[in-house]
């Protein structure tokens, strides 16, 4: 059904300014909640009430038509009600309005609605939720029934993205179920998992050019759904281009960092960061647009720390604000730059940013790039197959998120990221040496082969702890760290330096001699300066 | 309501009276009543929260122990034998006004005739003595006795124990030779879908409290009517009137509402019929005009805007408090959640306190006439 919203009375009352007889009219097609005869009627006597407080002339009518969008149906209705009409408000979604304005030129059709979506009723508190974006490009025969473009946040076709806990979305505040927990756990019980763990290819959206036209001639002729490929790149195929890929293939324990732009021109502050790092990693982290705010283009800073402070980058992007095109354009600008790094990764979504009114992009999703940036790599083509002259040359890395629960989705995401092409995972912030192991055998028993660092963020301040324990769902800090280091402030703020660093120093030991990590991603943003000290006290330098 | 004092319970125990013989005990629908032991003495309660104050208690009751406000024996004869009086009929009626909102309805009942009609909110809770009274005082010659259904009586059992006494005292009467004095029809009154204008929109299958809407292929609803308890929520929510309940059709309320607009009253009441009682209420202010529905949730807002465009200066809907409501908490519940919506629209022209709920029981008398007093100083007469 179509999901509409009553305009607010004041928008209509501007409309019908100075107008007198006007002729409200219901739709009793498949506008929900119904706005029929009953609403027509309901809109007239509020706004014959309105006219009266607002010295408004209005000589209010109500009928209904049993289906607007028909423009057959809708002039047969009205033809005969329309003598002395100077203006219609029409409840019918966004369809009935321009059918009406198109068979009555004469009269002007006015919205008594905004229509917000395709969506089912759940009846029990008026509640609607959208379950069509009439794509025109129906998964739901190889999703189980549940459709990735209107149930997951980003409209990912190979999700799920890291961003759920307990299988909720953390879009929206963990309310939502996340769809691609859904479409995993449908198609498990349908045994048609085969389905979830290839690559779906990217959308053809030469079937939304608008305005979009359906001749019955072309129906049951077009194959429109983007198709599941079966390829798999073999971990290990590409060539090291990178240091970093360079050091993890020979077996070295490699330590990354981070370092964040921020809404400023000015690079010194990450200039500083990366010169506090260097000497303790082998590449750099440049975040982009972290949490969807709108910071310095991070290839700018990458290409500085590679140039001025001679460290290797890790060019971070995002799937979330650029089309392939602009996608493409940024990989070929990053190879002449001397990038040797690429994570990619699908971003957060742009409602928990600093401009949460953008219009949210991905065009590909996190899966989708990574196959992108292998076919330009390894083929020298872009996603439409054309030839790139000189092709960069990456290594290419995405993220993950051993806290996710349920895990098995995640762990399948994550073969197919490797499938994908993806030669090697950051994951986030982990705190707790079991659930490290656990996460890298479970990766393991799936077959994903691509080495993986291990995050980790030393915390600044006991509040910052206390914050994301509570505030983040999937941290865990096991209670003893949590205890050490409250303790620890309550002695001094030197003292909490000091327990950071002696719980960090071991927890990064720990993960290198008794877990098959290849590594550790250390992010400590405005905290750097304590890296090379947890650094030296684990016996990575 | 909150910063008054705490109302009267309607229903008290003369315990002085009472023989604790708990026949109120086993007979309460709703577990209210129980005997307490206290060191030797034995006494019997009523637990004001639970009861819903139908009266079954007091019309069994030998001794006449239990008094309750709502039928107050001498009240229903004087007003029985008024009523008969000023018709000039020896023939009475005695209707539950749950299944008999109209006359029309009434007279189908006893045959078509045209006689006084005494309503009472259940006739299962008029004790025996008041037929006996009316016809032993030679006011009454005939009664015809009309409660629900069985299954239709939304006050438990009701239609059982009316029909039960009513014919004991018939037999009773016969046994003496009296012949048939006493005539008992049943009756209910439920939703219908008039299927040429039903739009198959399913509204009435989501809001209907008992699962008694469907809606069948192609898209026509149907009421079911073993199920369906005549509340006429469904009406409310109807986008196309398809839905009538007899006496309370969308076009007979607007009808009665243009008929009442052109009166003096500056203030129209929606009542449920189980929450107040005007018959024992006596709020009756000239600048006060009441419509009597089935349930809160047939206030239909299109009703109240209609009201307020033939020049009410506001409406209040007198609802049942929520735990109260016979309709499966559904109606009081449909009511506050539809009233919120309208007051939503109605912000927008700042009309917002125009219109009220209020949450009254008969359970306290005087609290429906605190509610109307102080939306009347609210809006001002």
């Amino acid at each position: 059904m179509i999901v509409v919203r009553p305009k607010p009375l004041e928008e209509i009352l501007e409309f019908l300014h100075g107008r007198r007889n006007i002729l409200i009219v219901g739709c009793d097609g498949c506008t929900t909640p119904p706005r029929g005869l009953r609403e027509a009627q309901t809109y007239a006597n509020l706004l014959e009430l309105a006219g009266k407080l607002k010295g408004e002339n209005f000589n209010l009518k109500a009928t209904t038509i049993p289906k607007t969008c028909d423009s057959r149906i809708a002039y047969s209705s009205l033809v005969g009600q329309l003598e002395g009409v100077e203006a219609i408000v029409s409840l019918a979604c966004g369809i009935g309005v321009q059918v009406l304005n198109e068979v009555f030129p004469e009269v002007q059709t006015y919205p008594g609605n905004d229509t917000v979506f395709n969506g089912m009723e759940v009846r029990e508190g008026g509640i609607f939720e959208e379950r069509c974006m009439a794509c025109g490009s129906c998964l739901l025969g190889e999703t189980g029934g549940i459709c990735p473009v209107t149930m997951c946040a980003k409209g990912l076709l190979n999700g799920p993205c890291g961003g759920f806990f307990d299988g909720k979305c953390e879009v929206g505040g963990w309310v939502n179920d996340c769809g691609w927990v859904k479409i995993f756990d449908r198609l498990k019980q349908l045994g048609r998992l085969d389905l979830f763990t290839k690559i779906r290819l990217p959308k053809d959206y030469r079937d939304m050019q608008n305005p979009r036209r359906l001749s019955l001639e072309e129906a049951a002729t077009k194959k429109a759904i983007p198709p599941l490929i079966d390829e798999v790149k073999e971990p290990g195929k590409r060539p090291a281009y990178s240091q970093l890929m360079k050091k993890i293939r020979n077996g070295e324990f490699v330590v990354t960092g981070e370092v964040e732009p921020v809404k400023t021109t000015d690079l010194s502050e990450v200039l500083k960061a990366a010169e506090t790092l260097k000497e303790y990693v082998t590449a750099i982290n440049v975040t982009d647009n972290p949490t969807a705010f709108a910071y310095m283009n991070a290839l700018i800073p990458s290409y500085y720390i590679q140039e001025k402070v001679g460290v290797e980058a890790v060019y971070q992007m995002v799937a979330r604000d650029r089309n392939r095109l602009a996608l493409t354009s940024d990989l070929l600008a990053a190879g002449a730059l001397g990038i040797k790094n690429i994570l990619a990764l699908s971003g957060d979504t742009t409602t928990m940013g600093d401009n949460p009114q953008s219009k949210r992009v991905w065009d590909l999703d996190v899966t989708q790039f990574i196959y992108m940036i292998s076919k330009i790599v390894d083929e020298g083509v872009d996603l439409a197959g054309n030839e790139i002259h000189n092709p960069p040359k990456f290594n290419i890395g995405s993220s993950a998120n051993p806290c996710a629960t349920p895990l098995e989705p995640e762990i399948y995401k994550l073969v197919r990221k490797q499938n994908a092409g993806a030669e090697f995972l950051q994951t986030n912030s982990l705190y707790d040496i079991e659930i490290i192991k656990h996460f890298l055998d479970e990766c393991r028993a799936a077959g994903l082969k691509i080495p993986i660092l291990i995050g980790i963020t030393p915390f600044k301040s006991v509040k910052m702890m206390d914050w994301l324990v509570k505030y983040v769902p999937g941290v865990v800090v096991p209670d003893e760290i949590q205890e050490k280091l409250r303790k620890a402030r309550e002695k001094s703020k030197e003292a909490f330096v000091e327990m950071n660093i002696e719980i960090f120093s071991e927890l990064c030991r720990e993960i290198r001699k008794t877990t098959r990590a290849a590594g550790i991603h250390m992010m400590a943003i405005g905290f750097e300066w304590v890296v090379p000290k947890i650094l030296e006290g684990a016996g990575l330098k | 309501m909150s910063d008054s004092e705490p109302l009267a319970f309607g229903l008290t125990i003369d315990n002085d009276t009472c023989s604790t013989c708990s026949l109120c005990v086993y007979a309460c629908p709703f577990e209210a009543i129980s005997v307490r032991q206290l060191n030797e003495e034995r006494k019997v309660e009523v637990d004001e929260a639970k009861c819903r104050f139908c009266g079954v208690c007091y019309s069994l009751c030998p001794l006449e122990a239990i008094k309750i406000t709502y039928y107050d024996m001498e009240g229903l004869l004087k007003q029985a034998e008024k009523l008969c009086t000023e018709a000039g009929s020896k023939s009475l009626i005695v209707a539950c006004k749950g299944s008999n909102p109209t006359d029309k309805i009434i007279a189908s009942r006893v045959g078509g005739e045209k006689l006084p009609v005494l309503k009472v909110p259940c006739v299962g809770r008029v004790p025996l003595d008041f037929y006996a009274r009316l016809l032993a005082e030679g006011a009454v010659e005939k009664l015809y006795v009309l409660p629900c259904d069985e299954e239709f009586c939304r006050l438990k059992e009701g239609g059982r124990i009316s029909f039960l006494r009513v014919d004991y005292l018939q037999s009773l009467l016969e046994e003496l030779g009296a012949g048939r004095l006493l005539t008992v029809v049943k009756g209910s009154n439920k939703a219908r879908v008039d299927e040429a204008k039903c739009l198959g929109c399913g509204n009435c299958v989501h809001y209907c409290p008992y699962e008694a809407a469907s809606l069948r292929s192609p898209g026509i609803a149907s009421i079911d009517e073993e199920k369906c308890m005549g509340c006429g929520i469904c009406l409310a929510y109807c986008p196309n009137f398809a839905i009538t309940l007899e006496g309370y059709e969308h076009e007979s309320l607007s009808e009665t509402l243009r008929r009442l607009a052109g009166g003096k009253a500056s203030i129209l009441v929606f009542y449920c019929q189980w929450a107040y009682t005007p018959e024992t209420s006596s709020e009756n202010g000239s600048n006060l005009c009441f419509i009597e529905l089935p349930c809160a949730g047939r206030v239909d807002p299109l009703h109240i805007l209609q009201a307020l465009n033939l020049g009410f200066k506001g409406v209040l809907i007198l609802a049942c408090k929520q735990e109260l409501c016979n309709f499966e908490e559904a109606g009081a519940r449909k009511a506050e959640e539809n009233l919120k919506n309208l007051k939503k629209l109605l912000g927008q022209l700042g009309l917002e306190g125009k219109v009220e709920i209020a949450f009254v029981s008969p359970k306290y008398p005087g609290e429906a006439g605190q509610a109307l007093s102080n939306f009347i100083s609210k809006i001002g007469g």
